[in-house]
């Protein structure tokens, strides 16, 4: 055989067996039954950009996750919805996440020890208009219903009138807008963590990575736990789903979101989401703003 | 010397016209002088050996010729990275349109027709210009296939697929001779090892660029790499292994003399940065004595670089503030003479070593 030859065998099998290998990858994990089947709205889901690539012709979805944080008493924002900082991520559970947490937050050591270490994998637990979301919902109609008081005490005061109209405008958008998806845990177990949360249409279970930073709210360190994001953080719709998100680009860009749709999102086996079906539902009009 | 590839022979139709030059040079001065028998002889054996030679590997046969070979090659290189990039954009524009089967059939035909095509292309054509082009597109395709399959199907992004792309830039470049793919070969490897290194401590791979020391064990591959292959056909190969070993290895190291918080190691930083400023001063040093000794022109360029740089870091942090600028620069200058004054004496000593 000659060099030439040679050269030609080798490039042919690297590609198909790499191609092979990818397309495998893909075939195994959306073989047997999905690992979790959540129903996501146009809330969870939310047209990807491209980056400035207009003439993309393809089409993906980001999912759109947040977390619960106790509630507060900022008039600005009487919930949150930050990644970072996260209750349930304590010292034991990052721990467990490999982190070395030894070293007390409020040591001299503890800004550089922390600072020092690398995000991490974790097993992130997805969770879909639960207990998380109708805590947010609660807290944010608690402050307006609070704000909607103050405002009919003092009909004259303007600061009070403002504050009812954005209180409004929060409780709109978290009855309407915004993801009901949370992360609420997470762990090197993906097996532990299935047996915790067992409802899997409620609770997905995706790839993700954390990190541990020391943060000082009120002045006193502490660790602080942050999910960085998702693996895969974003869907390819196929062209035989492409139908019920036709507008949606145009309508999310004009921050109109009257479009809407329920996706069937699967994670498979190896915790990759993909698109099963979509069903478009009836268009609701612009929330006034 | 055996004639194997094009560097070959064009290395021996310049020692032809080299000769042919001193030649002359010797007769004007009265030095030489041929008699008109020995003169065809030569004459016609040379003919004959550069015929050959434009015959078989399309060499240039004097300056001009040079000169154009050095335009194709620029139009070479910027003819596949347009090509490279419209193939990009092409798919980009219209593979929304095709279902899941035909994307990726599209994909995996592109990649398999492209290599196909170039080594066609390397069978028929002489310069190998064309074939460099096509190597180029056809690596551009692979990218795009394993990237684009990635995006399809969702898949959760990993540092694996840096190994199939260097793989195959290795196979074209090999078979085109083309030292950019070679390039773009080791920059993967370089990416995957270096991922790997971090990943087996837990860490999540795309961050393996924030411990310097990851790159380490691939720098020391990549400079071993011309001792365990030979290269015979392609002679210039060795010097780009060298060269990005050099970097690799070094670069890390600058970064970590002056930023110790990005070590592995759990000491003081500044611990940190004098131990790796002690080691690039050290280290470049060596290696530009073993470029020296072993004529790897490449290694002691490249190495003297990144030698001075550690040095005008250092020389920053010592007096930048302190010192007069006219002063600070005027020292620079000086630093510089003395450099040429070393430089000339190893050439002096340096024994005249061959290139394997």
């Amino acid at each position: 055989m000659t060099l030439r030859m040679k050269y030609f065998v080798a490039g042919l099998v690297l590609i198909a067996v790499t191609n092979a290998v990818a397309l495998g990858g893909a075939w195994y994990n959306r073989s047997g039954a999905p690992e979790s089947v959540l129903a996501l709205s146009e809330r969870e889901l939310t047209p990807a950009w491209s980056w400035g690539l207009d003439e993309n012709s393809g089409y993906a979805l980001r999912i759109q996750v947040r977390a619960a944080h106790a509630p507060n008493d900022d008039d600005y924002s009487p919930y949150d919805s930050r990644l970072y900082d996260l209750d349930w991520l304590t010292a034991e559970k990052l721990a467990s996440l490999g982190f070395d947490t030894s070293v007390p937050a409020d040591s001299d050591r503890a800004m550089r020890h922390y600072g020092r270490q690398l995000p991490r994998y974790a097993y992130l637990v997805l969770e879909l208009a639960g207990p998380a979301w109708e805590q947010s919902l609660k807290a944010v109609r608690t402050s307006f219903a609070e704000r909607q008081r103050a405002a009919a005490a003092r009909p004259d005061d303007k600061e009070a009138q403002t504050a009812l109209a954005r209180h409004r405008n929060w409780l709109e958008r978290e009855e309407n807008d915004n993801t009901r998806l949370f992360v609420v845990d997470a762990g090197p177990d993906r097996a532990a963590l299935r047996e915790k949360y067992p409802d899997r249409a409620r609770y997905a279970i995706a790839r993700g990575h954390v990190t541990v930073t020391v943060c000082a709210p009120q002045k006193k360190n502490r660790l602080c736990g942050n999910v960085e994001g998702l693996e895969v953080p974003s869907i390819n719709v196929p062209l035989a789903l492409r139908g019920g998100f036709a507008d949606a680009r145009a309508s999310y860009a004009r921050d109109e979101r009257a479009l809407r749709y329920t996706a069937q999102v699967a994670w498979g086996r190896r915790l990759e989401p993909w698109l099963q079906a979509v069903e478009p539902a009836a268009p609701r009009a612009a929330p006034a703003r | 010397m055996a004639i194997q590839s094009r560097a070959d022979a064009q290395r021996r139709a310049d020692q032809i016209r080299t000769f042919n030059d001193e030649l002359a040079r010797l007769e004007r001065e009265g030095v030489l002088s041929l008699t008109p028998e020995q003169r065809a002889a030569l004459e016609s054996h040379q003919s004959g050996a550069l015929a050959a030679l434009e015959h078989d590997f399309d060499i240039d046969r004097d300056a001009r010729g040079k000169q154009l070979s050095l335009g194709m090659r620029v139009a070479s290189f910027l003819g596949a990275l347009a090509l490279s990039a419209s193939v990009f954009f092409l798919f980009y524009q219209f593979w929304g349109r095709f279902g899941t089967p035909a994307q990726v059939s599209i994909l995996v035909a592109a990649s398999l027709l492209t290599f196909g095509g170039t080594v066609l292309l390397d069978r028929v054509d002489g310069t190998g210009y064309f074939t460099k082009l096509a190597a180029m597109v056809a690596f551009a395709c692979f990218v795009l296939n394993i990237a684009m399959l990635g995006q399809i199907f969702d898949i959760t992004p990993s540092d694996r697929a840096l190994l199939p792309w260097a793989a195959l830039a290795l196979v074209l470049a090999y078979l085109s001779e083309l030292r950019l793919l070679l390039a773009a070969a080791i920059l993967c490897l370089v990416a995957y090892l270096s991922a790997r290194t971090g990943t087996w401590g837990g860490m999540y791979w795309l961050d393996f660029g924030r411990r310097p020391e990851n790159f380490f064990p691939a720098a020391i591959a990549l400079f071993c790499v011309p001792s365990l292959v030979r290269h015979a056909r392609h002679a210039d190969f060795p010097a780009v292994y060298r060269v990005f070993g050099v970097l690799t290895l070094f670069v890390p190291m600058l970064v970590l003399a002056n930023y110790g918080e990005a070590s592995h190691l759990d000491w003081k930083p500044d611990v940190i940065e004098g131990c790796y400023q002690a080691l690039g001063f050290a280290g470049t040093a060596v290696f530009i004595g073993l470029g020296a000794r072993r004529g790897w022109g490449e290694t002691v360029n490249t190495a003297l670089v990144l030698f001075v740089i550690f040095l005008y870091t250092k020389f920053y942090d010592w007096w930048w503030a302190v010192m007069p600028k006219y002063l600070f620069f005027f020292v620079l200058g000086l630093t510089a003479l003395l450099f040429l004054f070393v430089l000339r004496r190893l050439r002096a000593l340096a024994p005249k070593a061959e290139r394997p």
